[in-house]
């Protein structure tokens, strides 16, 4: 497995709250800047996005490269975040 | 996406459903993504349906859905015909050809009813040992078929949720159809039946020994040597056939994609099954390679063991001859054998194969090694941890001293030394007093003998006692020196305070030393008037409205016992006149010396006098005695006291403190106090007494040079 970034382990350690889209793993300020030009800008939106997509790897990646543009690196570093987030803390 | 714009949600979730999608829900946040996944599922469809096909049923199986399984079956069907293989010769129409088994194997399996034990398995029959394709057999929904493969041979009897397929495979099938599912049995079946009850005339026909309830039928399919006829009630029963020649196991998988695992045991007596969950194979094949190992079947018996079905999917049993082994699949999901008939009871745990202890030291090992670990690798910020746990440690220990013991100990001894000043000023304030009580203890017991021994003293000069000898008497010899203080401070008050002793130097038989001698006089001089026992309205209460008289009785006025010396008489008619004052005339006194009641008869100039007297009179304290006073008549008074009827002129001080003890002048006043009735105006002032008596000196004097004498001649020349 793949190391995980520090962005990665500050997420997934603590309960999400009100942070920003940014601080998700793979989601730099552009793509967040892209994001939350389309109203997702908090982590939690795009968890409710997550969660709509039933955690599917592909169709997270998919919406995430349609809303933003997300590249297949950064989508897949964000899905596990998301991913592991959940698997912690739901 | 456009492609999908006219579907609306629930659409397009049936699609996706369809391709064996699992959907979430369908908004416009989602649909898009959706869409396009719905598109590339159908591109993927398009290019390579079996692929796709293959990959949605296994999904379908994974999720072992009815509908699934529905679509799977279609699909297999399809791909099977497309497949084209070499299978042949499936008497339903709707079947696709399928590959038609050579048919070498003449030997029909024994058939058996599954719940004898004595069930005898030996198939006599085996002709070819070599295997042989398999020839499959393919079901329809509720149509039974008898697909004759070989004459006489087998019979497929298929329902419509079973539908195994197997690929060739290199085993020969013979089949059995269940005696139960008549109907299904067809021409070729029975003659093989027959067959099979001529070649094993101990196996009852139509005996189930895989007998499992519906509704693991969609679960599990068992690829058996023997077929499996299913009746419409859905009981499916198998047979296992063994053959010789099976000798090593096999897996096939299927053109379905879901794998046959045959088990042949080491005898060459297969016990395999095909199952339908793709997820359960691997695990099927440890099971029966476990079961192969434990089952060690010897060749020498000609039993094929059995296996059984039992009526909860899970459970399975196993028999051969006496021997059963049941094989329960338990909620952990474990495999558990237990062998019912020897010391085969044994568990198989697949999943942790090593003993707790085993893992509780790996543990251990790890959490040590981690320890380590950090150890060395932060050495740093392990010293680091530490020096701030042992000032953490310290700090608190500071704290605790400088906030709350210091602070306590301060104010402990504060609290102690106020407190202790305390007591110690009340300990000295009560010592004080007590020394002082003491001290004035000791001064009154040193008058008391002062005044006894002045009592008793025959002689006025003797009346005087050495100090040392007082001490000696009040002190004990052993409290002397403790008591030395004390003995001063009497002392030295004595001598400064008491005016009634005086002290003085006496020579005691030849020896110089202090005396205290006691005044007597000084304390009877004083009339010792000492107030009224009434208040003034009390006074004029108890005084008649009426002077009855300008006599009076006076009680208590002297006691005889204490009078001392001659001329105290005098000294009450004095007090008298002092209490009563100039403004009252009083014209006679006279004092009943012998009196026990200390009695005094006293005549006023008017009967306004007389009342005012009993006022100041009566009731009042004279010399520690009460006065009291009574009106006489003046005919009994004038009967007494003769004298008094013609006494007309107040009386006068008798004795006069600066002339005391002077004759002369005593003689005049006494002849002028008790004067012959001349009516001379009252001297109410003791100057104008001093006055008058000089007056009669000088003229006495004068009258003595001349030779002549003071006689009533002269009388008023005296007066003035």
């Amino acid at each position: 497995m793949p190391t995980t970034s520090v962005k990665h382990r500050d997420f997934i350690g603590e309960p999400m709250g009100d942070k920003e889209v940014t601080a998700l793993a793979g989601i730099g300020d552009v793509y967040g800047q892209k994001l939350s030009g389309q109203g997702f800008d908090k982590a939690y939106v795009v968890l409710g996005q997550f969660l709509l997509l039933k955690k599917e790897k592909d169709l997270f990646l998919d919406w995430l490269k349609e809303v933003a543009g997300v590249n297949a690196h950064n989508g897949d570093s964000c899905y596990n975040c998301l991913n592991e987030w959940c698997e912690q803390h739901l | 996406m456009s492609s999908f714009a006219h579907l609306n949600d629930a659409e397009l979730r049936q699609e996706l459903m369809k391709m064996g999608m699992s959907v979430g829900p369908i908004t416009a946040g989602t649909r898009s993504v959706y869409e396009k996944k719905l598109e590339k599922l159908q591109k993927d469809a398009k290019k390579s349906p079996a692929k796709a096909v293959a990959a949605k049923a296994t999904v379908a199986a994974t999720n072992a859905t009815t509908k699934q399984s529905a679509r799977k079956t279609v699909a297999r069907r399809s791909t099977r015909a497309r497949a084209g293989a070499s299978e042949a010769e499936i008497s339903d129409s709707e079947e696709p050809p399928q590959p038609i088994p050579p048919p070498q194997r003449v030997a029909p399996p024994p058939q058996r009813v599954a719940p004898p034990p004595q069930r005898v398995v030996p198939p006599p029959q085996r002709v070819e040992p070599p295997p042989q394709p398999r020839r499959q057999s393919s079901a329809k929904s509720n149509v039974s078929v008898s697909s004759p493969i070989v004459p006489g041979r087998a019979n497929i009897s298929v329902s419509s949720i079973r539908a195994p397929e197997s690929p060739p495979s290199p085993r020969r099938r013979p089949l059995a159809s269940s005696i139960a599912s008549g109907v299904n049995v067809s021409p070729s079946r029975s003659i093989y039946s027959r067959t099979t009850v001529l070649d094993r005339d101990d196996t009852p026909p139509g005996r189930d020994p895989f007998a499992y309830s519906s509704a693991e039928d969609s679960d599990y399919h068992y690829d058996q040597p023997a077929r499996s006829v299913v009746n419409k009630s859905m009981n499916t029963s198998f047979q296992p056939r063994s053959r010789r020649s099976y000798l090593s196991s096999t897996t096939a998988t299927s053109d379905n994609g879901r794998p046959n695992v045959i088990v042949p045991t080491a005898r060459g007596q297969p016990s395999s099954f095909q199952s339908m969950l793709t997820g359960l194979n691997k695990f099927r094949q440890d099971t029966f390679a476990a079961l192969r190992r434990r089952l060690s079947w010897d060749g020498k018996r000609q039993k094929s063991p059995e296996l059984m079905f039992g009526s909860e999917p899970g459970h399975y049993s196993i028999r051969d001859g006496r021997d059963t082994m049941r094989i329960d699949k338990q909620p952990s999901g474990e495999w558990r054998f237990r062998g019912s008939n020897s010391e085969r009871h044994s568990s198989l745990r697949l999943d942790d194969g090593f003993p707790r202890v085993l893992l509780i030291l790996l543990g251990v090992f790890l959490v040590v090694l981690g320890c380590a670990y950090i150890a060395s690798a932060h050495r740093d910020q392990v010293k680091h941890s530490w020096t701030i746990v042992k000032d953490a440690a310290k700090d608190t220990a500071n704290f605790f001293v400088r906030y709350a013991i210091i602070p306590t100990i301060v104010v402990g001894l504060c609290t102690l030394a106020v407190v202790g000043c305390y007591m110690l000023q009340r300990y000295r304030r009560a010592q004080a007093a007590a020394e002082k009580k003491n001290m004035f203890d000791m001064v009154d017991q040193i008058i008391d003998i002062l005044r006894e021994s002045a009592r008793t003293a025959t002689n006025v000069r003797d009346a005087c006692v050495a100090v040392p000898h007082v001490r000696d008497m009040l002190i004990r010899a052993v409290d002397r020196k403790a008591k030395a203080d004390l003995w001063e401070s009497a002392v030295a008050y004595i001598n400064e305070n008491e005016s009634r002793v005086s002290t003085e130097t006496k020579f005691v038989n030849g020896q110089e030393c202090l005396v205290w001698r006691w005044l007597p006089n000084e304390d009877k001089d004083d009339p010792a008037w000492q107030g009224s026992a009434f208040s003034d309205a009390q006074a004029s209460l108890n005084a008649p409205r009426e002077p009855y008289s300008e006599c009076l009785k006076l009680r208590g006025m002297f006691d005889l016992s204490q009078q001392r010396g001659l001329d105290w008489p005098d000294f009450i008619q004095d007090a008298l006149l002092e209490k009563l004052g100039p403004g009252i005339r009083v014209l006679h006194v006279a004092v009943d010396k012998t009196s026990k009641e200390g009695v005094v008869f006293m005549k006023l100039k008017s009967k306004r006098e007389a009342e005012d007297a009993y006022k100041a009179l009566h009731g009042s304290w004279f010399d520690g005695r009460i006065v009291s006073v009574k009106y006489l008549r003046s005919e009994r008074y004038h009967q007494r006291f003769p004298d008094a009827i013609v006494a007309a002129y107040p009386l006068q001080y008798k004795l006069t403190y600066g002339v005391k003890g002077d004759d002369e002048s005593h003689y005049c006043r006494c002849r002028l106090g008790g004067g012959n009735g001349s009516d001379q105006p009252p001297a109410d002032a003791t100057e104008e007494a001093e006055g008058a008596v000089k007056w009669r000196r000088h003229l006495s004097l004068f009258m003595g040079i001349i030779g002549g004498e003071v006689g009533p001649a002269l009388e008023p020349l005296i007066t003035y």
